[in-house]
């Protein structure tokens, strides 16, 4: 009997030692330019298959039409003069340092900005780097017919770039752009291996970047793979560590995490499962990590009315014009439960555009989930509980009598969170009367273009759910978005304000977030847009997604960033 | 006592013959029973106590208990109610896309086949480029044409996978239905039909057209099942019918992520169409048998 109790105790303290703890990050954040590691490089060598969910239109990141050309894309053609780590500070990359004021790289009056390149830089095909370089970077986000749709903010107020000397570049802004290094963190462009500015969306480039990433394009086979080796001439020294890295396409969520499981595959981006029953199916060959991500999901209210022909927020929505409407459905949502029941905590909680970052916004809801005053507001505003559950327009504001409470909320398809989201939505708003239809599209005219007839670029839409994000520099979207200028119309088909919002003192803010250069100025200006948006609710924020990977746990010197894509930092991964 | 005695089978009228041979083969029978089973439970799916959208996030991925006979998805819905309803759906588009492709097709062919010539060749050549199409593009194209329209009849999601799965099948009747044609017009039954003055219309509606039910129908069961299987790859590709409302496709096609958690929400729409497929199978083996003037039963 002791015996028994004995062996006992000491396999219950086995077990209970064995249990431990898992990171987001594997090993120290490395400082680009601090790690020592043997001159003989690639010490463990071996290759990295990634998994992908679909397919990279293009490893050129400023014709990126969905963020998964990133994920690939920084391996390759995203080092540029600096980057963001992990803790969303910038650190200087090509660059020798970050021009600030204390430096002289940025004069006193913000205008002129110093870049200094390290020395002996080369491209992937051994051509130098240099301060040309840049001015070419400069030359073509700054032209306004290169086809590009991202990382182009700020680059217009670029008025001159002077390349004193191969390694010296010195701009010249027409006012002051407090972005001006996160511009230059996304990727130098060679001059010698692409083409003119126009051309950019045809060049050979965008399939085989010539970079100063770790990894080269070796091999793309379409729909299949993309295969990048080791980079000769990349800058730090004994880096990378591995061989090569495989990119895998592989759409089905079920095949993905075999991959994983048969050991096929060490990085897996965005699994399908959540972590505690991936982490029990990959039991001791890989973890899920989940750390901080920027896709805030939300849904948009077309203020304006839909399908009539004009895409300016002239005519008020007939049913979502009325602020009360919009309350009622900010009302009716449990976001609790959505959050912890539906999405089994995956997601944390938003209720603002500025969920994460230097500049989060800690703002509480004004209409949290409260059913009962849903209902009251619904009656206020004058519809009327129906036969059939769904209420009626009676002494609406902008509604004929008799129209039914119905929406139709669009989303795009193959994304199961989105979908469940959407189902627990629709019997949300069902429970006080509002009828949500679902219609999915493809992600291809979700996020369309004006010329394609995008319902949201044309305002043919009533609610749209998606998730959207931002990364350190958050003027350039917020100003697409929120502005009044930005409404999308045939003069404006770029435009960003698809909720078709029109207010004055959000326009202010924004102006202010764009011209200061202290960030407790710029973070108070986003923070009243912020409230402006839970005041007004063009739209209605739901949650933020972790972001989330699945790694071998073979694998280490990774460290997962909010900021960065799943390559970003490849060039310190190794095999145990 | 009947000297003569001929027995039942002279007296039998067409019908009753066809039926007859029909259910000797027993796989057919079981088959009919079996998808008037299915149709039953699907129209009386009202009956269930649960509704087939209502949620209880707390109560997800329940496996089978005396609650739930089929366990709870992803959301906390009954599995078994909603493949109840999710047949309704399936088994709907099923039918009337194949009613309809099978109309399309009888249409084309019968003209192609009867009339020969510049009809045929023309008709011909606008299913052979039918045939050609990629099926991925039609979809998107169909899917963003019909999203334009305004009316509301068209905007009604059952509707539209009927009218893209008959775009897409019609021409396998078609080309069916002209080969019968040009075999059958050529019979002299047909030629002294027209010498007795028998219009077109009146030779292929009333003379050739009855004689091609047999392998019409057999292809139509065929087709009904590929159908079926259609409708489940196209709400994947966000053209099916839309959530919430359940099809047996569209469960499995979300059932994809919780494969490993929860592997009996593909499970049993799996098994539906699977049963419903084997079935529609076999009575087109029966009507092949039934209707197949050729055919020799060897006796069991």
């Amino acid at each position: 009997m002791k015996t028994k109790l004995f062996s006992l105790l000491v396999l219950l303290s086995l077990v209970l030692s064995a249990c431990g703890g898992g990171g987001a990050t594997e090993a120290p954040a490395a400082d680009p330019g601090s790690v020592t590691e043997p001159a003989t490089g690639g010490e463990g060598g071996g290759t990295v298959t990634l998994i992908l969910p679909e397919e990279p239109t293009t490893l050129n990141f400023f014709l990126a039409d969905a963020a998964i050309v990133r994920q690939a894309a920084e391996a390759t053609s995203m080092t540029g003069l600096a980057t963001i780590n992990e803790k969303g500070e910038f650190v200087p990359m090509l660059a020798q340092d970050l021009p600030t004021l204390d430096n002289g790289g940025l004069s006193a009056d913000y205008l002129t900005v110093t870049w200094k390149l390290r020395e002996g830089l080369k491209w992937s095909d051994g051509e130098p780097i240099t301060s040309d370089d840049i001015k070419f970077t400069v030359e073509v986000l700054s032209n306004p017919n290169s086809g590009a749709v991202a990382g182009t903010g700020g680059f217009d107020l670029i008025t001159g770039v002077e390349t004193l000397d191969d390694l010296t570049a010195v701009l010249t802004y027409s006012q002051p752009y407090p972005g001006y290094i996160d511009q230059f963190a996304y990727g130098l462009l060679p001059r010698h291996a692409t083409g003119a500015a126009e051309d950019m969306t045809a060049w050979d480039w965008n399939r085989q970047p010539v970079g100063a990433g770790p990894f080269v394009v070796s091999n793309w086979v379409s729909g299949e793979s993309i295969t990048m080796t080791r980079n000769p001439n990349y800058f730090e020294e004994g880096k990378p560590y591995l061989d090569s890295l495989v990119f895998r396409i592989v759409p089905e969520p079920a095949a993905q995490t075999a991959m994983m499981l048969n050991g096929d595959a060490q990085f897996h981006l965005w699994p399908g499962e959540f972590k505690e029953d991936y982490d029990k199916l990959l039991a001791g060959k890989a973890t899920q990590h989940l750390i901080p991500g920027i896709w805030n999901m939300a849904i948009d209210f077309n203020l304006s009315a839909p399908f009539d022909g004009d895409p300016t927020a002239a005519t008020p929505h007939p049913i979502l014009g009325d602020i009360r409407v919009r309350q009622a459905i900010a009302s009716a949502i449990n976001y609790e439960s959505l959050q912890k029941d539906v999405l089994r905590g995956s997601v944390s909680d938003s209720t603002n555009p500025f969920a994460y970052g230097w500049y989060q916004c800690d703002l509480p809801r004004k209409f949290g989930y409260d059913v009962e005053k849903a209902n009251q507001l619904l009656d206020e505003a004058g519809w009327v509980m129906g036969d059939d559950g769904i209420r009626v327009a009676k002494g609406a504001m902008y509604a004929p009598d008799g129209t039914r409470l119905s929406l139709e909320l669009q989303g795009y398809t193959a994304f199961d969170p989105l979908q469940l989201t959407e189902e627990f939505i629709v019997e949300n708003l069902k429970a006080v009367g509002i009828e949500a239809r679902i219609q999915n599209y493809d992600f291809s005219i979700i996020f369309g273009t004006y010329e394609d007839n995008s319902p949201r670029m044309v305002g043919d839409f009533d609610m749209l759910i998606f998730d959207r994000g931002f990364t350190t520099e958050p003027q350039g979207y917020n100003f697409d978005a929120y502005s009044s200028t930005r409404i999308p119309t045939a003069e404006n088909p770029s435009g960003g304000n698809y909720f078709r919002w029109v207010n004055p003192e959000v326009d202010a803010a924004l102006e202010t977030a764009g011209s200061s250069f202290d960030q407790q100025v710029r973070k108070d200006a986003y923070c009243k847009i912020g409230q402006a948006v839970i005041d007004d609710l063009p739209q209605v924020y739901l949650y933020l997604f972790q972001d989330n990977y699945g790694v071998a746990d073979s694998l280490t010197g990774y460290t997962l960033s909010t900021w960065g894509s799943m390559s970003w930092g490849a060039q310190n991964w190794k095999y145990k | 006592m009947n000297e003569l005695s001929l027995g039942n089978r002279q007296s039998e009228s067409v019908a009753a013959l066809i039926v007859r041979r029909f259910f000797k083969h027993r796989l057919a029978g079981i088959a009919i029973a079996v998808l008037a089973v299915l149709v039953i439970e699907s129209t009386f799916a009202f009956l269930s106590r649960y509704d087939p959208t209502t949620q209880n996030p707390t109560n997800s991925f329940q496996t089978s208990n005396a609650e739930h006979w089929f366990g709870t998805d992803e959301l906390g819905r009954d599995i078994f109610t909603r493949i109840l309803y999710g047949g309704r759906v399936s088994l709907t588009v099923g039918l009337l896309s194949t009613f309809l492709s099978i109309a399309l097709g009888v249409v084309v062919g019968a003209l192609s086949g009867y009339y020969g010539g510049l009809i045929d060749s023309a008709l011909m050549r606008i299913t052979d480029a039918f045939l050609t199409f990629p099926t991925i593009f039609v979809l998107i194209l169909l899917g963003a044409f019909l999203r334009e329209q305004q009316a509301a009849w068209l905007k009604n999601s059952v509707f539209v996978v009927i009218i893209i799965i008959a775009a897409l099948s019609w021409m396998w009747p078609a080309r069916l239905v002209r080969s019968l044609f040009l075999v059958l017009r050529e019979r002299e039954f047909i030629t002294a039909t027209r010498a007795l003055g028998g219009s077109d219309t009146r030779i292929i509606l009333r003379h050739i057209l009855p004689n091609c039910i047999g392998p019409i129908l057999v292809s139509g069961t065929l087709q009904m099942a590929s159908a079926i299987i259609t409708e489940s790859g196209l709400s994947y590709l966000g053209f099916g019918v839309q959530p919430p409302t359940p099809t047996w496709g569209s469960i499995l096609a979300t059932a994809q992520n919780q494969v490993f958690r929860a592997p009996w929400i593909a499970f049993y729409p799996g098994l539906m169409i699977f049963i419903t497929v084997m079935a529609i199978n076999y009575i087109g083996d029966g009507l092949r048998d039934a209707f197949d003037p050729y055919v020799i039963h060897t006796e069991k």
